[in-house]
């Protein structure tokens, strides 16, 4: 097998702060990790925010995922991701993370809804009820899932994170738009989720 | 905004919203979550290896069975133990299939490496190739979009592991200015492709080089799976040779659409 010479480099340099990169398995070298590092910038603290923002984050991709110990794992894979991706950190934080969780929180509800079609085998390994299987089952949840999944996933970020609580302004940092337009684009994702719902399901209530 | 209010559709909406509600749990545990944080990564993630290691072990039941009923190693099918370090070799040219040249496969597949630095990557080489609707897939086709270009063939097995993971990505990231194309290698061409997809349909663009004059600009396809990443400049961002790690593909994926 050849090793091709595109293997190298920025992988390892986005990790920045080479103390910490002890503390994460993917990166074995931490000397190579900091030889190109700028250090202009304070350190991100990463346990910090992590402290400051974890149980919120976790409670978010529970709504979507269901499951509370697989919401504290991807939680923790969203929290790896901001370390990797310094421009997520400073004020924008929040923000980030928010459409990070749930966006990984739908990715994985998506893996999960087609490993349970396709791989049955693998719910016997622990794998859990699957949405499909909710909504087959009168669930509300599995349904309302299931419609989420059919959306754009912006769209189905801004009603995830309303229904959260988060207010016009946080909605308008997750979204990465301006405040005023949030009205609007809530509004159209509140259309298109009740069209596809009561297209799948009928009008329930 | 108030103009914009419907208070039906909110209330209809938010009715069923609320159905995501988690039900009462303890508070997630901060401490656990560093804790986990500073855990190796693979053994954070519970699921994944677990479906991996049943797909694998899927294959290496199936290749264990066609041992016993065919006889000794005929050639035609993946070595299992190749495809439990993630590559296969490629068959002599003018077969089918190829013998395993026995390599011992090694404990543990090192890192996913990661993106190259955008000023560093090469130009992808221009192809055009026969795809399984009748027309030619074009490096051209995918400009302005990300391209996950997978060598395949259907003698390899890992080939075969990865293709729910890169369904999976199409998926996902389509909408984001993605795309997945897989190339098959089969010298037989679309008599051996063909029935192979109706029994594993996939969702993402086959194209087909069955000749070394298509083989050609790709560079080295001696081991199998290969896959690139290609960024929306046509560059190849990353090449991995051997079965993808589906995390480390997925975040480079997600880097690449960002840029």
């Amino acid at each position: 097998m050849s090793t091709h010479p595109l293997s190298s480099g920025l992988y390892l340099s986005q990790f920045a702060d080479g103390k910490r990169c002890e503390d994460v398995s993917m990166v074995s070298n931490t000397a190579e990790a900091t030889e190109d590092t700028p250090t202009t910038e304070a350190p991100f603290d990463l346990d910090a925010t992590l402290r400051a923002h974890y149980p919120r984050i976790t409670r978010v991709i529970a709504r979507v995922v269901k499951d509370p110990a697989r919401s504290e794992e991807l939680a923790v894979d969203v929290f790896v991701r901001l370390w990797r991706e310094p421009k997520a950190h400073g004020g924008q934080t929040p923000g980030w993370l928010y459409r990070t969780a749930v966006r990984h929180g739908l990715d994985d509800l998506r893996r999960v809804t087609r490993r349970a079609r396709y791989e049955p085998l693998l719910r016997l390994a622990g794998g859990g009820s699957s949405p499909e299987e909710a909504a087959a089952a009168g669930q509300e949840h599995g349904r309302v899932r299931l419609t989420l999944l059919a959306l754009r996933r912006d769209q189905a970020m801004l009603l995830v994170l309303r229904g959260h609580g988060l207010s016009y302004d946080e909605l308008a940092d997750a979204a990465g738009v301006t405040p005023s337009s949030v009205g609007t684009l809530l509004r159209r994702a509140r259309e298109v989720f009740r069209k596809e719902y009561i297209s799948r399901y009928g009008d329930t209530r | 905004m108030a103009t914009h209010d419907d208070p039906e559709l909110e209330r209809w909406v938010d009715d069923r919203m609320a159905t995501l509600e988690p039900e009462p749990q303890k508070q997630p545990g901060v401490d656990e979550g560093l804790a986990q944080l500073k855990t190796p990564r693979a053994q954070q993630r519970g699921r994944k290896p677990i479906g991996l290691w049943l797909v694998s072990a899927a294959v290496v039941v199936w290749g264990g069975a066609m041992v016993v009923t065919l006889g000794p190693w005929t050639g035609d099918d993946p070595d299992p133990a190749q495809v439990m370090a993630g590559t296969t070799e490629a068959p002599p040219p003018g077969t089918a299939g190829g013998a395993a040249a026995g390599t011992p496969p090694p404990t543990r597949r090192p890192p996913e490496p990661g993106l190259t630095a955008i000023d560093e990557r090469p130009d992808a080489p221009h192809f055009t190739l026969p795809d399984a609707d009748g027309g030619n897939a074009m490096l051209t086709d995918y400009a302005g979009r990300v391209l996950l270009l997978n060598f395949w063939a259907t003698w390899c097995g890992p080939c075969k592991v990865e293709m729910p993971w890169f369904e999976e990505f199409e998926d996902t990231f389509a909408d984001d200015g993605f795309a997945v194309l897989g190339v098959s290698l089969d010298e037989p061409g679309w008599d051996i492709v063909r029935p192979f997809l109706e029994r594993q349909p996939l969702n993402y663009r086959i194209a087909l080089a069955d000749t070394p004059e298509r083989v050609a600009p790709f560079g080295e396809t001696y081991v199998l799976p290969k896959t690139w990443l290609i960024d929306r400049q046509g560059r190849i961002a990353a090449a991995h040779v051997g079965l993808v790690d589906f995390d480390s593909t997925e975040s480079q994926i997600q880097q690449l659409l960002a840029e």
